[in-house]
C-alpha cells in the first residue's frame, strides 16, 4: 500500500500538478467550479424533494433531469481531486481527508438509495404534490453530507 | 486610508479571525458553503439561459432565488470577517478589487438575463449572451478569490 502511495507523485497526474506552477491554482479553480455546479444541481433536486418554501413549486420531473448534470459536476471534482491526491498522497494520512472520503461514500450510498428507491416514483409525481417522507430524508441527508464534504475539504490544510 | 484599514485589522473581529487557530479556517469553510449555494444557483440558472440545461424554464429557478440570496449574504458576512483579518493586505490586492467588480457585474448581468428570459425566452440570442457574460463573471469571481492566496 505504501509503495502504491509513494508511486503516485511519479504518475503523470502527480507530475502535472506539481511541475507546472499554474497547474495547482487551475485545478483548485476547476474543483471550486465543480463544487458550485454540484451544489447548484443538488439544490434544485433536493430542495424540491424536501418541499419547504418556494422550491416546492419547481416541476419535479424536469428537476430530475438534472441528475446527469450533477454526475458531470461530481466527475469534474473526482478528476481534479485525483490530481491533488497523486501530487500529495500524504492526504491519506489527513484525518479531515479521511472523514471527507467517508462522507462521500455515505453520500454515494444515499444517492443510490435515492435512484433505486425513490427516483421513479418521484418522476411520476404531479407538480406541486408533496413527496414521501423517505424521499425527504434522503434529500436532507444529501445536502447535509455534501455540506460536510465541502467543509472538510476546505479544512484539509489545517490538519 | 491605510490608517482606516489598520484600524479594521486591529478590531476585535480582525484579531480573532487572524489569531485564533480556528478563526480563519471556520470563516473560510462558511465562505465555501455560501459560494456553493450562491454560485450553484447562478450556474444552473445561467446554463438554462444558455439552453445547455433544458426542461425547467428559467422562471422555475426563481423558486431558488431566496436560497441564492441566503448564500450571498452568508458570504458577505463571512467575507467581511475574512477581510477584517488582513484588511491592510487585501485592500491593496488588485485581484480582490477585481473580484468585487466581477460579483457586481455578475449580479447585474444575471438580473438582466432573467428579465430577458421572461421577455424573449430561454433560447433568445440576448438571453444567451447575458447568461454567458454573467456565468463568466461569477466564475471569474471564484478565480480571483482563489488567486488571493497566491498574490
Amino acid at each position: 500500500m505504501n509503495d502504491f502511495l509513494n508511486s503516485l507523485p511519479d504518475t503523470w497526474m502527480g507530475r502535472f500538478a506539481v511541475e507546472n506552477f499554474w497547474a495547482w491554482p487551475l485545478l483548485e479553480n476547476l474543483h471550486f467550479v465543480g463544487l458550485c455546479a454540484l451544489v447548484g444541481g443538488l439544490l434544485v433536486i433536493d430542495l424540491r424533494v424536501i418541499g419547504i418554501g418556494p422550491p416546492k413549486n419547481i416541476p419535479i420531473k424536469p428537476a430530475m433531469n438534472l441528475i446527469p448534470f450533477v454526475m458531470i459536476a461530481f466527475s469534474i471534482n473526482l478528476v481534479t481531486g485525483l490530481f491533488f491526491v497523486c501530487a500529495n498522497p500524504s492526504y491519506f494520512d489527513n484525518i479531515a481527508f479521511q472523514w471527507k472520503c467517508a462522507l462521500m461514500v455515505l453520500a454515494g450510498a444515499n444517492a443510490l438509495w435515492f435512484w433505486f428507491g425513490e427516483h421513479t416514483k418521484l418522476s411520476n409525481l404531479p407538480d406541486g404534490v408533496d413527496t414521501p417522507m423517505s424521499a425527504k430524508v434522503i434529500a436532507a441527508g444529501s445536502l447535509a453530507l455534501w455540506a460536510g464534504v465541502i467543509v472538510l475539504g476546505r479544512l484539509l490544510p489545517y490538519f | 486610508m491605510l490608517e482606516f484599514f489598520q484600524w479594521i485589522e486591529d478590531s476585535g473581529l480582525g484579531i480573532y479571525i487572524r489569531e485564533d487557530p480556528w478563526g480563519f479556517a471556520i470563516a473560510l469553510s462558511v465562505h465555501a458553503i455560501g459560494m456553493g449555494v450562491a454560485v450553484g444557483v447562478v450556474i444552473v440558472t445561467t446554463l438554462r439561459g444558455l439552453n445547455v440545461l433544458k426542461g425547467l424554464p428559467v422562471v422555475a429557478f426563481s423558486n431558488l432565488y431566496p436560497v441564492a440570496w441566503t448564500g450571498f449574504f452568508i458570504n458577505l458576512i463571512s467575507g467581511l470577517a475574512l477581510y477584517t483579518s488582513h484588511a491592510t493586505e487585501y485592500s491593496y490586492q488588485w485581484v480582490f478589487g477585481l473580484k468585487l467588480l466581477l460579483i457586481l457585474a455578475g449580479g447585474l448581468l444575471l438580473k438582466l438575463m432573467i428579465d430577458s428570459a421572461s421577455v424573449n425566452g430561454e433560447g433568445a440570442g440576448k438571453t444567451k449572451l447575458l447568461a454567458l457574460l454573467s456565468l463568466i463573471s461569477w466564475l471569474g469571481a471564484i478565480l480571483t478569490g482563489r488567486l488571493m492566496a497566491y498574490f
